[in-house]
């Protein structure tokens, strides 16, 4: 098989924190090493990729976005709110990723459309299992439901 | 006026006035009606009087009347007529009159003098009738009979002549009675005259009869006839005497008398009729005058009680409502309600201080409801400062505790599938990530550390600080190649001088870092002023900070940019000294055109606290 | 007085020695206690206290005064002359008296001052040149005739004592009438004066007020009388009617019956003129009312007293009664009368009872040298005064009528009551 083929889930991680970044990264391809993850530290940027992607060059078809709610330039929530408001992405599943668990950032993060949050764990243990989890919710067929969208809406 | 009066007393005051009024009025009134009730009993008292009077007039004349045909005709009905009347008007005089008006008490005199007269003329009369109409007659008769016999006697020795003498005589006789009854029919005293001539004539001729028949035995008769003559004479003379007597009496005496009784009679009539016309005259004025007064007086009264309600209103009810309207608002809590004028110490008086003291209170409770708002509104900032602050804390913590421990599990996963040397590598994340920790956790303490320092504020003169702080930090500008210049006018500040300094180190690390020029990096600090303020400038020429971000920047752990290193902390840290100096820090910049921090402390003379 | 009382027991040997003893001796008069008493019937002008306490005195004798009105007393002694010894009047009532047998005649020989005694009652005429009075005057009345009647023509006997006489006309109060000239100016023609309508009066006699009116009348021209002294019924009928006509205008107060009733009406304001008598005259000025007795042009209404003997008095009341009379003129008592005003028969006599002063104003019609009493104590004539009408003789000699009773008497009564009692 081409790398390509081999390739079938992308994961978009919005994260500024090169460190949380690399945890994740790792975390996810322990689990699951089919799943390529792209990871962005700028949320603006992140989404010209997405659609930029669709015109001319390489284009990405997340899986999920993996977004950080606390992003320097772009705040996470308006990444969030411009995802969902995109007609060709709001398909798109989007985790929020916190440090905290305070209830205004969770409310403000699912009012926005976020399909679900998790708080980034302490526990070695539990960053990884919660990282698998979440690759396992959502199932292959949302890829193509996503893909089909893309292409729809480009 | 009545300064010190209680309410209660002016109002009792007011009451009591218009009580006396009333009672005054009443009074007059009562006292109007009781002279007029006065007057009305003299007007009956008089015109009892007066009719009294005309019933005399009316009596005496009818008690003259009859007394005269008494005296007249000699009827008895006339004198009792007379008795009659006279017990009639002294009854009627004594129930009337009593005690006063001597008018009636002369008439009583002259009425019993006018009784006492006419007894007289009764007892004179009947006398008189008995003479004239009995004795008169009888004696007359005896002498003519007497006479009769002597003649029958002499008839027979007597010549012709001496008959002739004694027909003579007897004629005489009868001629002496005609005379004698004339007079006392028509009272002329010739008849008197005649009548005593003849006497005298038969008695001359009586003695001469007697002388001749000196011889022969003196006839019985003829001495009884002259006895019997003389008792006539007697008698007549008598009667005129009497006749005389008791016409004098009536016609002078008590014709006299009844007059004076009419006289004052008609006297106490005219007096009483005027005495009537002035009692009404003046009741009618009185009545008159009482009207006036009692109209005027109303007036008067409706007058007062009008001003009177005006002065109870303006110094009772207008203060009630007008206390009553401040009160109502100061009890809504308003501090502005106006409190009326009020300079009586009375009741009102006392509601009126009260009021001022509740406005006071008032005034008091917003103030202290103003400070209470900021101080809760204070509170509200601290503890919104706070929670971002635990947040901002708890997040900015959490991320490399996040980090490091990640690793950790990096790193056991690696040893576990035996990728050593991958593990040893990763363990360098650690620790930074924890030596990270150690920073920002140091970094807090430092703010924290940030608080009063009013005691240690001293007067520094900027120029010289900022000189040293540039020959402290050359050869790090040297190092990074960028110029450092301050303007040689700047103030004096009265500052904490290392808090200051904190300032400007953090500002000088944040340009050093994010301010760099690449055609070269340029700081320039200096100074401006306001009335109350004094103004320092830290410029670079940096990239810029884009609007949105120059709050931002201020928050705690706040970066721009993660690539560099420090913690975010030092505007954080700058704003803090700001704050506890009165003052504050701000940004200028645009994106391409470097960025200006401003630093604003109130000037030294003005103690704001 | 001895030698009278010795004349008397020469007299009346009939009395007895005990009576006479009293007369004679003053003193045993006290120890027998049974003193002759006499009565006297008269008016209040003569049977004043003070005389009859002085003549008591001087006498020796109780003497019973019985005072009253001239009527009341002429009936009383005209019918019951058993009850007085002396009657005192006018001599208007002398025929009365005369007539009704009542009086007996008064012996001249027992008359003391016969002598002293003034042609006027004598002879009519107080001086040659006098007027003689129309009416009744008393010298026609003096002299007692064998014939029973009564005439100027002089006998032994007297029907009455001449004493107390006076002119009178009429007083007014010169406070509200001018004083007018005496027997020029006034007249009795003021009486009927309509200046003083309402405050006019009459005495109440028609013996004496008629005659005060009568002159009135006449003088005013009002109508004129053949005989005022006798008028006859005509003339009396006509005099009433122009009286009752005043009358009935209200010109009268009223008629006055006695001399204080008059004194009241002048000095209380009721009538500012009025027919007056001397006393009341001397008594309103003793009280300070300017009374003035006028001296009318036309003469005076003149009177004259009459003391008469009671047909009854005998005895020693006889004596008593003669003795009473002597007394009258005796001088006192005439002094004591001047100072009302009264005149006495023989005034020589009483002369030296009088002050020079007085004399000279009350007899002389000289100016009072200085104040008068009255007998009451008040002085009645002040310094400088004249009384009005003259001297005695002057005014005597000036009298137009005398107090009269005429024939028309009853009818006069009848017609004065009308006037009286007409409103």
């Amino acid at each position: 098989m081409s790398q390509e083929e081999k390739i079938s889930r992308t994961i978009l991680l919005i994260e500024d924190n090169e460190d949380h970044a690399e945890i994740t990264q790792f975390y996810i391809n322990e689990y699951a090493d089919d799943i390529e993850v792209i990871w962005l530290s700028d949320g603006k940027i992140a989404i010209d990729h997405i659609l930029e992607i669709n015109g001319n060059s390489k284009r990405i078809y997340p899986w999920l976005i993996l977004l950080d709610i606390n992003l320097p330039k772009y705040d996470g929530h308006e990444v969030l709110l411009r995802l969902k408001s995109n007609q060709s992405l709001k398909e798109i599943p989007v985790v929020m990723f916190t440090t905290s668990n305070s209830n205004q950032d969770i409310e403000t993060a699912l009012k926005g459309g976020a399909n679900s949050y998790i708080q980034k764990p302490i526990e070695p243990d539990e960053f990884a299992s919660t990282i698998a989890k979440i690759i396992d919710y959502w199932s292959l067929n949302q890829h193509e439901i996503i893909v089909n969208n893309l292409n729809h809406h480009a | 006026m009545f300064k010190k009066l209680k309410l209660k007393n002016r109002i009792y005051t007011g009451f009591i006035v218009v009580g006396l009024i009333s009672l005054g009025m009443a009074v007059i009134s009562v006292v109007a009606f009781y002279y007029a009730n006065n007057n009305f009993g003299y007007l009956v008292q008089f015109s009892n009087k007066s009719h009294l009077a005309v019933a005399i007039l009316r009596d005496v004349s009818e008690i003259q009347r009859q007394a005269l045909i008494y005296t007249h005709e000699g009827h008895q009905s006339a004198a009792n007529r007379v008795h009659e009347i006279h017990q009639r008007i002294s009854a009627q005089i004594k129930q009337e009159s009593q005690q006063d008006s001597k008018y009636f008490q002369d008439i009583v005199k002259h009425l019993d003098t006018y009784v006492k007269t006419f007894k007289q003329v009764q007892q004179q009369r009947t006398r008189q009738a008995a003479l004239v109409h009995s004795e008169i007659r009888i004696l007359a008769s005896e002498a003519e009979n007497h006479f009769l016999k002597h003649i029958v006697q002499a008839s027979s020795t007597a010549d012709i002549e001496t008959q002739l003498n004694n027909q003579r005589i007897l004629n005489s006789l009868l001629q002496i009675e005609k005379y004698a009854m004339r007079y006392f029919d028509t009272l002329d005293s010739k008849d008197v005259i005649f009548a005593k001539n003849a006497l005298s004539q038969i008695q001359k001729s009586l003695q001469t009869i007697q002388k001749q028949d000196a011889a022969k035995p003196v006839s019985e008769h003829i001495l009884q006839t002259i006895q019997f003559i003389n008792n006539y004479e007697q008698v007549f003379l008598e009667a005129v005497q009497r006749t005389r007597g008791y016409l004098f009496l009536i016609n002078v005496v008590m014709s006299a008398e009844a007059y004076e009784i009419i006289y004052r009679s008609q006297r106490i009539d005219r007096q009483l009729e005027q005495e009537m016309n002035k009692i009404q005259q003046r009741t009618l004025s009185l009545m008159q005058q009482v009207i006036i007064v009692i109209i005027s007086s109303s007036i008067i009264f409706l007058i007062l009680i009008t001003v009177f309600s005006i002065l109870i209103s303006r110094s009772i009810t207008i203060p009630i409502e007008k206390l009553t309207a401040t009160f109502i608002a100061l009890a809504k809590g308003s501090r502005l309600a106006k409190i009326p004028d009020y300079k009586i110490q009375d009741e009102i008086g006392a509601l009126t201080e009260a009021a001022v003291v509740f406005k006071g209170k008032n005034k008091q409770t917003e103030e202290l409801l103003a400070q209470s708002t900021q101080l809760t509104n204070d509170l509200e900032r601290s503890n919104d400062e706070l929670e971002q602050f635990v947040y901002t804390v708890s997040h900015d913590l959490k991320s490399p505790l996040v980090t490091s421990m990640g690793f950790i599990g990096i790193i056991q996963k690696l040893a576990a599938a035996g990728k050593m040397q991958d593990a040893i590598d990763k363990l360098d994340r650690v620790v930074s990530s924890n030596r990270r920790m150690g920073q920002l956790i140091n970094d807090l303490l430092e703010l924290s550390r940030v608080g009063r320092i009013e005691t240690d504020k001293t007067t520094i003169d900027l120029n010289k600080l900022l000189e040293s702080f540039y020959q402290n930090h050359l050869n790090q500008l040297t190092h990074t190649g960028f110029t450092l210049s301050f303007d040689s006018t700047l103030p004096t500040l009265y500052v904490n001088e290392s808090r200051i300094l904190q300032i400007f180190e953090n500002l000088l690390v944040n340009a050093l870092k994010y301010a760099i020029n690449p055609n070269g990096s340029v700081i320039n600090i200096g100074a401006s002023e306001t009335e109350e303020h004094q103004l320092i400038y830290f410029k670079d020429n940096g990239p810029g900070i884009a609007k949105e971000y120059h709050k931002k920047i201020f928050g705690l752990f706040y970066r721009l940019n993660n690539d560099k290193e420090g913690t975010g902390i030092g505007l954080a840290v700058a704003a803090k000294v700001m704050k506890f100096h009165n003052g504050s820090i701000w940004v200028e910049s645009e994106p391409n055109n470097g960025a200006t921090f401003w630093l604003k402390f109130p000037k030294i003379n003005k103690e704001t606290d | 007085m001895d030698t009278e009382r010795r004349k008397w027991l020469k007299n009346t040997g009939k009395i007895a020695l005990g009576a006479s003893a009293t007369l004679a001796f003053p003193n045993i008069v006290k120890a027998y206690n049974s003193k002759p008493t006499i009565k006297v019937v008269g008016t209040h002008v003569t049977l004043q206290e003070q005389l009859r306490k002085k003549a008591e005195q001087d006498l020796g004798i109780n003497i019973e005064f019985y005072p009253g009105g001239s009527a009341e007393v002429l009936l009383k002694a005209s019918t019951d002359p058993g009850s007085f010894d002396l009657y005192e009047q006018w001599s208007n009532s002398m025929n009365i008296l005369w007539q009704a047998n009542a009086i007996q005649p008064i012996a001249i020989s027992k008359l003391k001052y016969w002598e002293e005694i003034n042609d006027l009652t004598k002879k009519g005429r107080i001086s040659a040149n006098a007027k003689l009075g129309l009416g009744d005057a008393p010298y026609k009345l003096l002299y007692t005739q064998k014939d029973g009647t009564l005439s100027s023509t002089p006998s032994e006997h007297i029907s009455f004592l001449p004493y107390v006489h006076n002119t009178d006309s009429y007083g007014y109060n010169s406070a509200v009438i001018p004083q007018g000239i005496p027997y020029e100016t006034e007249s009795w023609g003021w009486l009927l004066d309509e200046k003083y309508s309402g405050k006019v009066a009459l005495v109440n006699a028609p013996t004496i007020g008629l005659f005060d009116a009568a002159l009135a009348v006449q003088t005013r021209g009002l109508m004129d009388f053949k005989d005022m002294g006798n008028m006859s019924r005509q003339e009396v009928d006509e005099l009433f009617r122009i009286l009752l006509d005043y009358k009935k205008r209200g010109h009268f107060r009223g008629v006055w019956t006695s001399v204080p009733n008059s004194v009241e009406l002048m000095k209380s304001g009721e009538v500012v003129i009025q027919s007056m008598f001397s006393p009341a005259v001397s008594a309103l000025k003793g009280q300070g009312v300017p009374c003035i007795y006028a001296a009318p042009k036309e003469g005076y209404r003149a009177w004259h007293g009459v003391m008469c003997l009671s047909r009854e008095s005998m005895g020693e009341r006889q004596e008593a009664a003669y003795a009473y009379m002597n007394w009258w003129l005796s001088g006192w008592p005439g002094a004591f009368i001047a100072r009302q005003g009264y005149y006495i028969s023989n005034p020589q006599r009483s002369r030296q009872f009088m002050s020079k002063p007085e004399w000279d104003y009350w007899y002389d019609g000289k100016p009072a040298s200085e104040a008068l009493k009255g007998t009451d104590g008040n002085v009645s004539v002040l310094p400088g005064e004249i009384r009005t009408g003259g001297s005695y003789i002057k005014r005597f000699e000036n009298v137009a009528i005398w107090n009269t009773v005429m024939d028309s008497y009853e009818y006069t009564l009848s017609k004065w009551n009308e006037f009286v009692l007409t409103i």
